[in-house]
This record gives structure tokens, sequence and C-alpha cells, in this order.
């Protein structure tokens, strides 16, 4: 079963509903409000709702790595590629570590998935693999406080 | 990650819209927000442009707290960059908005969703205060192909252009170095006339099928946009543009097109083309046609080879121009060397003077100016056997409706005769020297003429 096809009770099944095969990218703000941007894999949701956990690429010494270490405020978009079906997520940074053998493998599964997806809408295949950097990966688990209907059009930005 | 600053100027293949780039805005009290931008355009060594549709959030956030960065890709090697950005001003207006918007037209034509839904509402110009590598090193091993020197193609693509004089050759000529030069295998002609509605197809290379007798609107899809607003229309990513302009179309209740109407020739295409672009081709500021190009490879036409584009299109513009004019020859038609037709039954020729449609043995052949060309030849040829025609007496009759100065009888001619050549209708129009073409049928003609009673009835009086 995809980690994402677990229940929910606040509606982040929604989440779920996207595939197994998403983009997933977050945004954290340094103590200046600066943002700043990440690629997270492997996003999983509590059973009891309410949390997302993300393997996110946060180097040593990079902005990422210390606004999650203060556990800032997060945002997190979920994009399907093959249907530019989109959820974003804000809330708060939880629970940070480094990532595990495990998850590793995982975040390894989901990539492969993405491949094939992004290869569908026109990325070459002989580098669809470099999205994924897995050198540096913190588990990241994020509560959940909004969630978003981002797909474009007319409704995009509308509160789920 | 790697703390070096990069020049923005040296990865502007990352701003080509082939890859969506997430922007990170943050609203006052500190909660971020993540967008995916269609396209971050490249504006000059310190500024970049943001196409502002659907964010409100953005805007809002941006107007509190003008600092957002994004994350752009390389659509070759996929090397990532973040680029941190400062909010200098909203544009609605000038160059910068008018390439951007006709890009989105475009899009939204090509997807079938209404302008209204892809609606530009402005351009956010940003300030690059810093552009960093980010994600995995470059591989060194996947670099992209090397680049074509551009001034060699050119002078190559010019010179074969340039040995044909007459519009026919100098059309299968561009066309086919189109392929040889640049590679760009797959192109359509398409020709147009002063004051026309509909552009017409004249010739393709890299298609099953024939584009002579097409036809497109100005207005409609990347062509006839960019016909109508004399402008050049890339379009890097037509995959991520199907599949955003579903989700759109699902989202804002919308059926697909219509489906054609009769009477009409589609224009070949490729099943799924992921990038293309549509070059206007304009001297002295009128347009003569729109040269289109499109590719299995995203990312195939952008930024990066605009210039190019426009320099091509240029040229092609001008030597087909030249050729319309003093090229017809006032000299009477050449002695008649066509054999009569074989005895045999009549072919059925029949014309809709409601639309100048001409069908062959219940076939539809073409229709518009090249109908009224075709029935006038077909009507003279049934009366008397005439089969010897010229350029400058087409020209010069009134009842064919030919507008005055720009014509483009030429390109009307090639279409015509490049139709009934794939048609095999029994009909032929063959070029037998400049400004002089034969008709030549296979069996005896039975012509017969659908009146109209409607708003065409005054053109056909006479």
């Amino acid at each position: 079963m995809s980690p994402l096809e677990q229940p929910a009770t606040i509606g982040l099944d929604v989440v779920a509903r996207l595939g197994a095969g998403v983009a997933v990218v977050v945004a954290t703000p340094d103590l200046e409000l600066r943002p700043t941007l990440a690629r997270a894999w492997h996003p999983r949701i509590d059973a009891d709702g309410g949390r997302v956990t993300l393997c996110v690429e946060a180097p040593a010494g990079s902005p990422m790595r210390a606004n999650l270490e203060r556990r800032c405020a997060l945002a997190a978009t979920f994009v399907r590629p093959t249907t530019y079906r989109s959820v974003q997520v804000k809330g708060t940074v939880r629970d940070v570590c480094p990532s595990t053998a495990e998850e590793r493998r995982a975040v390894a599964d989901h990539n492969a998935i993405f491949v094939d997806e992004v290869i569908e809408v026109g990325v070459p295949a002989r580098v669809a693999d470099r999205f994924l950097d897995d050198r540096e990966l913190l588990t990241v688990t994020v509560d959940v406080r909004e969630m978003y209907d981002q797909t474009p059009g007319p409704a995009a930005g509308g509160r789920l | 990650m790697s703390t070096s600053p990069i020049a923005l100027e040296s990865i502007q293949r990352c701003l080509e819209g082939v890859i969506p780039s997430p922007l990170a805005t943050c609203s006052a009290d500190g909660v971020p927000n993540i967008t995916y931008m269609s396209v971050v355009r490249y504006v000059d060594a310190e500024r970049v442009a943001l196409s502002r549709q659907f964010f409100r959030k953005t805007a809002a956030n941006v107007d509190e707290n003008p600092v957002a960065q994004v994350l752009v890709v390389d659509p070759d090697t996929l090397d990532q960059y973040a680029l941190d950005l400062r909010y200098l001003h909203t544009e609605t207006e000038g160059p910068i908005f008018d390439s951007m918007r006709a890009n989105l037209d475009a899009v939204a034509s090509h997807t079938g969703v209404g302008r209204d839904v892809f609606r530009l509402r402005g351009v956010d110009v940003h300030r690059v205060v810093a552009c960093r590598r980010v994600g995995r090193d470059p591989d060194p091993g996947r670099r992209r192909d090397h680049a074509l020197d551009p001034l060699r193609a050119l002078d190559d693509f010019a010179r074969r252009v340039g040995e044909s004089d007459d519009y026919d050759a100098v059309a299968h000529a561009a066309l086919q170095a189109l392929e040889d030069v640049f590679g760009w295998p797959h192109a359509i002609l398409l020709g147009a006339a002063a004051g026309a509605e509909r552009l017409f197809g004249v010739a393709s290379n890299g298609y099953p099928g024939s584009s002579a007798g097409a036809e497109v609107t100005l207005g409609e899809g990347m062509i006839g946009l960019a016909a109508q607003r004399r402008r050049l229309i890339c379009v890097s990513n037509l995959a991520r543009s199907r599949v955003m302009g579903s989700a759109v179309q699902e989202r804002a209740g919308r059926a697909a097109g219509d489906a054609g109407a009769p009477r009409e020739i589609p224009l070949p295409g490729l099943d799924r083309p992921q990038s293309a672009a549509a070059v206007p081709l304009v001297v002295h500021g009128e347009l003569v046609g729109v040269l289109y190009l499109e590719s299995d490879r995203p990312g195939a036409f952008g930024p990066h080879n605009e210039r190019l584009l426009r320099i091509v299109g240029g040229h092609v513009a001008a030597v087909l121009a030249g050729l319309a004019h003093g090229h017809d020859t006032a000299d009477a038609p050449a002695a008649d060397p066509a054999p009569a037709p074989r005895p045999g039954d009549a072919l059925e020729v029949t014309y809709y003077q409601a639309d100048d449609s001409v069908f062959a043995g219940g076939d539809y052949v073409i229709k518009g100016v090249p109908g009224r060309i075709l029935w006038k030849l077909l009507r003279e040829h049934a009366a008397d056997g005439r089969t010897a025609f010229t350029n400058r007496e087409l020209r010069l009759d009134e009842g064919l409706g030919l507008p005055a100065g720009n014509d483009n009888l030429e390109a009307r001619l090639v279409a015509l005769r490049r139709r009934l050549a794939a048609g095999d209708f029994g009909i032929a129009l063959e070029r037998v020297a400049r400004g002089r073409m034969a008709l030549r049928v296979q069996q005896p003609l039975a012509l017969s003429e659908v009146p109209t009673s409607g708003p065409m009835r005054a053109a056909h009086r006479r």
C-alpha cells in the first residue's frame, strides 16, 4: 500500500487521492521571513490525521535545515504531474530527525513512480531521476492547520 | 548544495517554462505559501518576470512582504537553481506583458480552454538577489548536445532558400532546410492575403498528410494568434499545457472545443507535439503568412531560439514577398501542349457560390479564393478546351476578388496545385514557366454551379 493511501480524519485523504507519484515541495521562512524551498519525498499521513510526515532535502548549512530545526511554519504542495491536481497544506514543524535507511528506501520507491509521471509530461527519461538529491534527508513531521486546493483554474487557492 | 553565485544569463535555459517552477512567498505573520509558475521569464541579467494568473495568496504575500524564492530547472540536465527574489513592480502592458499574454493565449487556445480562464492579470517583475545551484551536483556525462552555430546555420539556410525562383520551390527549399540545417523536421507554411480573415495552408514537411487547402482563422490557435498579433509565439511544453488545460477545464466545467465544420481540410500535425512555434511572416508591416514548427521534444522552441526564429521568418517572408511582385508574364499563354481528355464518363464538378467551394466527383476539393480560381479555370476549359493560363490574367480578373496589394496569388496557386495533387481528383494544375500554368483534366467535365441567395450573392453578379 502506498504511504499516501492511509486514512486521515481531517481531510488529508485528499492528498492521498492525488496518487503515489506526486511532486512534493516544501517552503519555510527564516527569521526575517525570507522563504526557502526544497523538494520532499515519501509523504505519509499520520493515523490520527492532522499530521503529515515527509523526507525533506535539507543539506547541512542550508537555510531549510536551519528553519526546520527551529520548528518553523511550513507549507507543502503535492502535485500530480500527469493531472496537475494539487493540494497545499500549511502547518508547523513538530519533529525533525535524520531519515532512516528504511525511509530512504521508501524515498527511492517514491522517486521511481515520480520519474514515470514526469516522463509522461515530457521530461527526458535519461535525466528524469535527477530531481531527487537524497544525500542529506531530514524526516519532518508537520502539524497541519490548513489545506488548500491548488489545482490551476478559477478555484485555485480555495480552502479544503 | 553549492553556495557559489551563478550568473542569471548562464541559466536562461531554465527560464523557458519547460519545467514548472515552484514559487515560495511568506505572509507578514510568517506563514509560507507555494504556487507553481508556468513561466519564469528572463528579463535581463538582474531581473525575471513571473506571470500573475490565479495566485491571489501569492499576490497578497508579495504586497506585504516583497521577498520570494523560485526553484528553476534546466530541462536538459535537470540541474536546479534557487533564485532569491525581491518584488519590484507589476506590469499590465508593454513588451514583456504582451509576450507572456500571447504565450498564455496560445496555450488556452491550444488546450481548448477559454482565454478568460487563462487570463494574464499582470506580470510581476522581480530583482534576482541571489542565484545558486541546489540539488545534485552537475553530471558531466549528461551535458546537452553541442549548440548550433547560428551564423553558420543562417548562412546555409539563406543560401538554400535563395537558390529558387518560384514560390513553390522556395517553400519546398525553406521547409527542407529547416529540417536539414536546424533540425526542425515538422513544419507548415501558411499564406495570408491583405484583409483576409483566414490563413491557408501552402506546404508542409514532415507529415504524411498535406496542408494544402487547410485554413486557419486569424486569432484562433497558436497560428491564428501569431498572425493576428504579428508576434512570434513559442510554447515550450505542450504536454504540460495539455495536462494543465485539462485540469483547468475540468474545474471550470468547460466542454472540449467544437468538432470542426464540414468542408474543412485539417492541418497536419504530430499526435502529441511537445513544443511548438508560430512565426508570423511580415514584410513592411504586412502579414504574408505564418511558419509553424512543432517538435516531439519539449523545449525545442523557446526564448533560447526566438531571435533565430524571427530571423528565419523574416528571411522567408522577404523572399516570398519578392517573388510575388514583378514575375507576371505579359505574354500570351503558351501553346497548349496538353492532350485532350480521355473519352469516358464525365467528371462532375460542382461549385457553391455560398463559400466558393468546389467538389469533384462528390469530394470536397477547396474553397475560398482558390476555389474561385479553380472554378474560373474549369469553366474556361469547359467552354473552349483552353488549358494554358497566366498569373497575370488571374490577377487582372476582378471577378476573382483578389485583394489589392498583397494578394498572395502565388501562394494560393501553390496551395491549389498541391491540393489537387494530394486529392487525386483527376484534375491537375502544373507550373510550366514563371507566371504560367497548365490545367490538366483526365476526363470530360460536367460543371454545375449552385447559386446562393445569401450574403455572397452580390459577389457573384458579373
